[in-house]
């Protein structure tokens, strides 16, 4: 009677903790991305913060992720980039523009038949650093480049 | 009122190959109206999807960052001539659109 009782007691103390885990997203291969943490993560004007809301804070610069983006451009309003990642099972690529009022500017999920690449047209406030984070198997990789505005995107 | 999703899917060395132009002002809530002086409300698309033959292939979320009449790409494996190809997009309005074309 009593060891059933100290069993049942132990499965209850194991479940919540597997509980805890789940929703800390600790034991999800990709990290927890609900709505309101991807709304939360596109409001933040904290570069850190946004990219610890998506899973990104511990990143690593790979060279298994290619950002191709002009140099410098004119009109920060339309900036072409196409990134790819060649790291093997990504699913998600996160684009931060570090010096935008809000500095997550996309986040796509390439499910099974799409390859980890992609063409976007983004806008710059000013001259800025973009960084591309790749996520594959729940870890974090990333290319960064500069470019230069010479004429503003935001509020121009 | 929304516009029509111009999308360009052919197949290229065995993929999908899809061009996408949505076209949509994309206000970032920071531009002034010349005539008023006053801020034009932000506007902007908050999700786009690409689906080809029923199977979502990319689900993407964006803020104000994304240009106006923003262009995008994507590549997809696994995909045949004659393949559905469905763009989605949603915007912070609530308002939404969604076009398909074959792939070619």
């Amino acid at each position: 009677m009593n060891l059933l009782r100290r069993t049942l007691l132990r499965g209850l103390t194991t479940g919540s903790a597997l509980a805890v885990l789940a929703v800390t997203g600790l034991l999800s291969p990709l990290r927890a991305w609900s709505a309101e943490n991807r709304l939360a993560a596109f409001e933040n004007k904290n570069l850190a913060d946004a990219m610890a809301q998506m899973g990104a804070e511990h990143s690593v610069e790979s060279a298994d992720v290619i950002i191709k983006a002009p140099a410098s451009a004119e009109d920060g309003a339309v900036v072409p980039i196409d990134a790819e990642s060649h790291v093997p099972n990504t699913t998600r690529l996160l684009f931060f523009i570090d010096k935008n009022p809000f500095p997550l500017a996309a986040a796509f999920d390439f499910l099974p038949d799409a390859l980890p690449e992609m063409g976007i047209r983004l806008r710059f406030a000013e001259t800025s650093t973009i960084r591309v984070v790749a996520i594959a198997n729940g870890r974090a990789y990333h290319a960064i480049t500069e470019i230069k505005i010479t004429a503003g995107g935001c509020g121009s | 009122m929304t516009e029509p999703i111009k999308i360009r899917a052919q197949m290229k060395g065995g993929i999908a190959d899809i061009r996408i132009l949505i076209r949509h002002p994309n206000e970032t809530g920071l531009r002034k109206d010349l005539d008023s002086g006053k801020l034009v409300p932000a506007h902007y698309i908050q999700s786009i999807t690409v689906d080809v033959a029923g199977r979502r292939a990319v689900e993407g979320h964006t803020n104000i960052a994304l240009s106006a009449n923003p262009v995008l790409a994507f590549k997809v494996r696994n995909a045949k001539v004659g393949d559905a190809v469905t763009v989605s997009w949603v915007d912070n309005f609530g308002e939404q659109r969604s076009d398909t074309t074959p792939l070619v």
